[in-house]
């Protein structure tokens, strides 16, 4: 795999500004990320980093500055042209899964695929195959009855299902045990270069921002890189 | 902070809680039909209050106190019965006795010989029948303060008679010593409609109003722990509660105000009973609208601040994600309730009604576990055909309808009982005694081809202007009634009348029971005790001596009532025409009023109740929505909810009205059939199934918007 500080970046973030009535969130602030790479955004609690990460995902709509994804400004982009993007390029993991404790894991998983127009059979092969790569069992087991570790990992299946170019994540680790959050970060870490997506950390865990190829701390608004 | 400052921070806090909080709008609808509803309940009370306290004013107004004594006589009154179909209405003969003496109240003038004076309904519901002529000159109605209430049928006629037999003298108009005359003899006690209203409407707005309360609970209940863990008192947690419901029950109490303030403006018909409400009781009651409307608005707050104390306990509260085994045994047990109804026919009368009565408690009591079951059952079904085709809503509204069938189970749970309580209520209360049943049997045989007139005075010379204004086909039969019970009744009439009645013509007296129905009804109803004597005779011969006369019209005939009616007022100045079975008929009519009452509260109560779980389960249904929000925004497809929506709520709906109608259906005619008593009204349950259909739809529709609105909202948000 080429070094993908050669490449061109997949996610550009320019100069983006974006404040609320009461405060001033982030200023000027410029990010890129690469296919192969892993990046990790700290910082404490109230600093905007989940802002930004809506920002990305084109829910939230930035008062200035660019964010590229694959070439395309996504803050020129309607809200047809974002959702179409959201479904052909982003994958999201959030800190509590947000799956269907109901539906069982290939269900939850398939269903993003299907609501991205996915064929049904496409949809749950593909889901059975990623569950078994990330050692998820599979069945009719609800959600609901999974530890929290394997939730976790089908929440990561969930978000890969549509071979999203990037991939991004909320605190994905934030409500799992030590030996569990090794074990989901471990995966998480790993899919930049096995799936030669870009991945967007978010989180205030020291040990899991160790594990980025760079890390940027957002504090005063501003990217402070630690990581080359 | 001051105690004043914090007690306004705090009402403000509530308000802004009100307007941000998930499901905020749904909860702001919920709480403005709850607090709607209950002021519609108190207004309701109001307007019992303001229709009777008219209603006994005006009747103590027109009471007529009867002559006793030396006292003066200003005016003579008889009251008799008339009917307008199956509707009897009461007619008031009068004669003014005295220059001086006011009309009664609602007439402008006495009415003067040959006139009369007719109710707005009266004019209304008769018009097919030729009323406005029946009794003489149409003289004008009677305005509304002569009525007891709008909707009463009444008549003053003044007729043309100098004999006035049997009439009463009445020294004064307007007394409390007086018979009650119209709709004022059937009149329910006022506590007993308050009562009925109170435990109906009331119980149910109650319902209503506490699951608007809930609607949304786990944002409160979360809200309410955190103030409680602030150190927040009772107190403080109320006011942030207070805040909160204050715009939606002030606005659902204005709202509630509305029918009773139309009503003050103009007489509004009910609907089903026909009753209609009287514009100035209403609005001589106006003052104590303002403190109905604030008890209902501080009960709906009290409400709110009551059921959202701190239980201490976080169990109660959270969603649970899979709802526990349904017990077996309670769907055998509504299986032995439906057998037990089933069996009634083999069982002795007592029995029967037991098993009945019974069997359907234990069949509508245990429904919701059968129909958890079976909910349960389709949920797995509805899953896999969304597996089999990728269908993504119907995979979801198929899992949560089988980990938590409650929200689907008391939708269809009310649906099916509704149907059951509206039909039942219905065959009950169309139930009448065995007279009133042979009553019906006589009607459907003979209709209006017996009608028997008793004049007021009766000579040959009437009788011919009588036979003159009957219709063509009409025969005449005179009746002498013996002086005394036991003696025979004589009824004469021409060769050509009697063998109308299919009997042989001959000098002696007939043998009546040969002849056809008519003859035979003519022959029990002319005389209770004695004998009857049917002969061949002239009929002006026979008018000297005879006090009644039966006019004999095709069998079966219908519609000539009226017209006879009226050549009897027009001939003899004054006639009672009455058809054999009327007495029995039209003595029904009381309990076919309060039918219709109990018929509009129950339409109404299961309204209320259908309005209280529509709310529960589309606010239910917005707490499952949340959990699917991530995954609509992020691959846009947020309109699916919508689609979840109707499959979860609207579609379990649909089955239970078609489920619901043919068990209620069965239910009531198996109960006609068993009882061989009263009717069942298809109209009424095909209006019910339809107003049902529509709730399918409109809670979908609300579940859905509502879902597809939060899922709008919705975005990531760090913990």
């Amino acid at each position: 795999m080429p070094d993908p500080r050669h490449q061109h970046p997949l996610l550009s973030i320019e100069n983006l500004s974006h404040s609320t009535v009461n405060a001033e969130i982030f200023t000027s602030l410029s990010l890129h990320v690469r296919r192969g790479e892993s990046v990790v955004l700290c910082g404490p609690s109230g600093t905007g980093k989940t802002t930004l990460l809506t920002c990305v995902l084109g829910l939230t709509r930035p008062d200035t500055g660019h964010i590229y994804v694959a070439g395309k400004n996504i803050t020129d982009m309607s809200s047809r042209q974002l959702a179409l993007y959201r479904r052909k390029h982003v994958g999201m993991v959030f800190q509590f899964g947000e799956l269907l404790p109901e539906l069982s894991p290939p269900e939850n998983v398939a269903l993003a695929a299907l609501l991205a127009g996915v064929d049904r059979k496409t949809a749950y092969d593909s889901a059975e195959r990623l569950l078994s790569e990330l050692g998820v069992p599979l069945g009719q087991t609800p959600t609901a009855y999974l530890s929290g570790g394997e939730r976790q990992r089908t929440a990561v299946a969930r978000a890969l299902i549509t071979n999203p170019p990037l991939l991004l994540a909320d605190e994905p680790t934030g409500a799992l045990d030590r030996n569990t959050r090794d074990s989901v970060a471990d995966l998480i870490f790993e899919l930049p270069r096995k799936q030669n997506c870009a991945l967007l950390v978010v989180t205030h865990d020291e040990s899991l921002a160790r594990r980025a190829d760079r890390r940027f701390d957002l504090v005063a608004g501003r990217l402070i890189g630690a990581k080359p | 902070m001051s105690r004043q400052r914090l007690w306004w921070h705090l009402l403000r806090l509530g308000l802004a809680a009100g307007r941000n909080s998930p499901g905020g709008r749904l909860r702001f609808a919920a709480l403005t039909v709850a607090a709607t509803t209950m002021t519609l309940v108190f207004m309701s009370v109001l307007t019992v209050v303001a229709t009777y306290d008219g209603w006994d004013k005006r009747d103590l107004a027109r009471g007529a106190e009867m002559a006793r004594g030396k006292r003066p006589v200003v005016a003579s009154y008889k009251w008799t019965r008339d009917s307008v179909g199956n509707v009897p209405h009461q007619v008031v003969h009068v004669e003014p006795r005295s220059s001086t003496v006011a009309p009664p109240p609602g007439l402008p003038r006495w009415p003067g010989p040959g006139e009369a004076f007719l109710s707005p309904e009266l004019l209304r519901a008769g018009a097919g029948e030729g009323i406005r002529d029946r009794y003489g000159v149409f003289a004008g109605i009677i305005q509304d303060d002569g009525l007891a209430n709008s909707a009463e049928r009444l008549a003053y006629v003044r007729p043309k008679v100098d004999d006035r037999r049997d009439w009463f003298g009445v020294t004064r108009i307007g007394s409390a010593r007086s018979a009650l005359m119209g709709d004022s003899r059937n009149r329910v006690p006022i506590g007993q409609f308050i009562a009925t209203i109170s435990i109906t409407l009331g119980g149910a707005a109650m319902v209503l109003l506490i699951i608007a309360a809930r609607c949304g609970s786990t944002v409160r209940d979360r809200r309410t722990r955190l103030l409680t863990a602030l150190g927040g008192g009772y107190r403080h947690r109320a006011l942030v509660n207070l805040g909160e419901a204050l715009i939606p029950s002030s606005v659902g109490t204005v709202l509630g105000c509305v029918p009773y303030f139309v009503m003050t403006i103009w007489n509004v018909r009910l609907p089903i009973t026909g009753f209609t409400t009287n514009s100035a009781d209403l609005r001589s009651w106006a003052w104590a609208a303002p403190t109905a409307a604030v008890s209902a608005f501080a009960l709906a707050l009290l409400v709110v601040v009551t059921i959202h104390r701190d239980t201490g306990s976080t169990q109660g509260t959270q969603p649970r994600t899979f709802e526990g085994a349904i017990p077996r045994w309670r769907s055998v047990v509504g299986a032995i309730g439906l057998i037990a109804i089933v069996v009634t026919p083999y069982l002795s009368k007592v029995m029967s009604f037991l098993a009945y009565v019974g069997g359907t408690a234990l069949l509508w009591g245990m429904l919701p576990s059968t129909a958890g079951l079976v909910i349960r059952r389709l949920g797995t079904s509805l899953a896999n055909f969304g597996v089999r085709t990728g269908r993504s809503d119907t995979l979801i509204a198929g899992r949560w309808a089988h980990a938590r069938p409650g929200v689907v189970v008391r939708l269809v749970s009310v649906v099916v009982i509704g149907l059951g309580v509206i039909t039942q209520a219905q065959v009950w209360s169309s139930r009448l005694g065995e007279s009133g049943q042979n009553a019906q049997r006589a009607h459907q045989e003979l209709r209006d081809s017996v009608l028997i007139v008793v004049p007021q005075s009766m000579t040959p010379l009437r009788v011919d202007r009588f036979t003159g204004l009957l219709p063509k086909e009409a025969e005449l039969l005179m009746v002498n009634t013996p002086d005394t019970p036991e003696g025979t009744t004589e009824i004469r009439g021409s060769c050509s009348t009697v063998r109308k009645l299919n009997l042989k013509c001959s000098p002696g007296p007939l043998a009546q029971d040969k002849g056809d129905v008519r003859a035979r009804f003519l022959n029990q109803y002319v005389s209770y005790v004695g004998k009857t004597e049917l002969r061949e005779g002239s009929v002006l011969a026979a008018a000297k001596t005879s006090d009644r006369i039966a006019v004999i019209l095709p069998l079966g005939s219908d519609g000539f009532s009226g017209q006879v009616k009226q050549a009897a007022y027009q001939s003899f100045g004054m006639a009672f025409v009455e058809r054999p079975y009327d007495s029995w008929l039209l003595g029904t009519d009381n309990l076919a009023t309060m039918a219709t009452w109990v018929r509009l509260f129950t339409v109404l109560m299961m309204g209320i109740l259908l309005l209280a779980v529509v709310t529960s389960s589309a606010g239910e249904f917005l707490t499952f929505t949340t959990a699917v929000a991530p995954l609509a925004v992020l691959t846009e497809r947020r309109r699916f909810v919508m689609g979840i929506a109707l499959w979860n709520l609207s579609a379990p709906t649909v089955i239970a009205v078609g489920f619901g109608t043919a068990v209620a259906a069965w239910q009531g005619t198996f109960f006609i059939a068993m009882t061989s008593a009263g009717t069942f009204s298809w109209t009424l349950l095909g209006t019910s199934a339809l107003v049902a259909l529509g709730l399918a739809g409109v809670i979908g529709l609300a579940g859905g918007l509502g879902a597809v609105q939060a899922t709008a909202q919705w975005r990531p948000a760090a913990d």
